[in-house]
């Protein structure tokens, strides 16, 4: 077997083991650890593992560690990389809020409609609602449609609707959202992250 | 309040907490804590001869990942260790008498008694050691490179105790260790600057190159520090690597909590199957004491342990 410096650690760490495989707080004759022992048997270890990640709400790229548990397979933790040169540990309130994204028990996961001057939102299943959303942006985009400005020059735009994205996009959303405003005419097409 | 009266109200306030665990032995938390608090008294009667590390020295520590010495080459000041070996005997085996005095008066406070074996070889090695017949400075060596012939065979002098005169060597030497690292750490931060100091990319100490015996995750962002295991200095290591076969596969890297022992998680490492205990205090108005924190998660050492996992060093205590 080739001898590599990581090969060798590995056989020095595992001579450590060996010898560090004598009882732990021992040899003094001092009472029982059996009490230790008994205590150690009533614990449940709960099991996870870290896994380094990118944040998704800007462009910064800060490095993330991501806390799973390995029973649920579900993240139990973010929290910043402390070794990524970018953020070295520390995250913004959004990126410090990442775990929301996949684990939080309070996002709404129905789409809830209030029709004007009303008090009480109403559930509503997806193709109502995006037809109802497509036809508020229909009216409002041939109500304020300008093909032409006050010089006569061509400029198909719609003054009448703005766009507002969220920090929360990926780039690729980000794109693709932004392809689609263009193609209704938008000009105000805006950021959080910006604001 | 200075750094000595902070450290010793430090080692109070684990003791209490401590104390509060019922599965812990008692008689060694005691000795183990008392034994910290002499530790830390003793310190400024210390003095330190440092090696000479001159400026070509000074180029390879900037990037190395070798350490600077060796434990054969450590700065030590042995008229302090012997006169604090001689000063631990007698505090326990006084301590032990005072015990037993209170006993005849049934007063005894048995939480705080040392344990009787450790008292019994304490007083067959100092008898030892006051003739002459126990050799002082090669136990101090044999304690920090090996062999240990001297060591085994108190061992075996000792049977009821056999880690005794180990206990009692590593503990005398931890104050000059201690002090001489500090001093060696402070001339090393000197020489870089602060751009240049840069994460330790293997487990190991740069002062003395010994394996860690706990880690420490700190401040929010969760720096991530070992304690040597020797010398005791603490240094920044990579989050997610394995501090003993330096495995960066983070399919190989675990770790478990357990709900009843907050502030502590052990990372185990599949490529090596050793384990290693991390304090992590930052949700906890408290700091670490690695020496008894050790012993305050001593019940994960036996859940890792059952789940097949080693420990690549004993305690700081040399046992």
């Amino acid at each position: 077997m080739k001898i590599t410096r990581r090969n060798f650690v590995k056989f020095a760490s595992a001579t450590a083991a060996t010898i560090a495989a004598a009882p732990l707080f021992r040899g003094l004759g001092h009472a029982s650890t059996g009490k230790v022992h008994d205590r150690a048997k009533q614990l449940t270890p709960q099991w996870s593992k870290q896994t380094t990640s990118i944040c998704a709400f800007c462009a910064v790229g800060c490095g993330l560690l991501v806390h799973t548990s390995l029973e649920t397979k579900r993240a139990i933790n973010v929290e910043g990389d402390p070794d990524h040169p970018i953020n070295e540990g520390a995250l913004c309130a959004k990126g410090a809020a990442t775990i929301q994204i996949s684990e939080n028990p309070n996002r709404t996961t129905k789409c809830l409609h209030r029709e004007p001057f009303s008090n009480t939102f109403v559930e509503k299943d997806w193709d109502w609602c995006k037809k109802r959303i497509a036809r508020l942006i229909k009216d409002s985009r041939d109500k304020s449609f300008e093909e032409k400005n006050a010089e006569g020059k061509v400029v198909n735009r719609t003054m009448g609707i703005a766009s507002m994205g969220s920090a929360a996009l990926d780039n690729e959303e980000c794109y693709a959202m932004h392809c689609f405003m263009r193609s209704l005419g938008l000009v105000y097409v805006e950021h959080q992250a910006r604001i | 309040m200075n750094k000595i009266e902070r450290d010793k109200d430090l080692i109070s306030t684990t003791l209490k907490i401590l104390k509060e665990k019922e599965h812990l032995p008692k008689d060694l938390m005691d000795l183990l804590g008392e034994t910290a608090t002499l530790q830390l008294n003793s310190a400024r009667d210390i003095s330190i001869n440092l090696p000479d590390l001159t400026l070509s020295d000074s180029g390879s520590i900037k990037g190395r990942n070798t350490p600077i010495l060796t434990p054969a080459t450590l700065p030590l000041d042995r008229n302090h260790i012997a006169a604090f070996f001689s000063s631990l005997i007698q505090k326990i085996i006084s301590q032990n008498t005072t015990i037993q005095e209170n006993t005849d008066q049934a007063t005894t406070d048995w939480e705080s008694r040392f344990p009787a074996p450790l008292v019994e070889a304490a007083k067959l090695i100092d008898t030892a050691f006051k003739k002459d017949q126990l050799d002082l400075d090669r136990a101090v060596d044999e304690c920090l490179q090996g062999p240990r012939p001297i060591l085994a065979k108190w061992a075996a002098t000792t049977p009821k105790a056999p880690a005794a005169l180990n206990f009692l060597v590593r503990a005398a030497i931890a104050p000059s260790l201690t002090a001489g690292v500090a001093a060696l750490a402070e001339w090393i931060n000197k020489q870089e600057q602060p751009s240049e100091q840069k994460i330790r990319q293997t487990g190991t100490c740069p002062i003395c190159g010994s394996l860690p015996h706990m880690l420490e995750l700190r401040e929010k962002e969760g720096f991530r520090f070992a304690f040597c295991s020797l010398c005791q200095h603490d240094y920044r290591i990579r989050r997610l690597a394995c501090p003993v076969c330096d495995t960066t596969d983070m399919g190989k890297l675990k770790f478990f909590t357990v709900p009843e022992e907050p502030g502590f998680r052990v990372e185990t490492c599949e490529a090596c199957k050793t384990y290693i205990k991390t304090i992590d205090f930052r949700g906890f108005d408290r700091r670490s004491f690695p020496p008894l924190n050790d012993l305050e998660s001593f019940a994960l050492d036996f859940i890792a342990q059952d789940q097949g996992y080693t420990r690549a060093t004993l305690s700081i205590w040399g046992m």
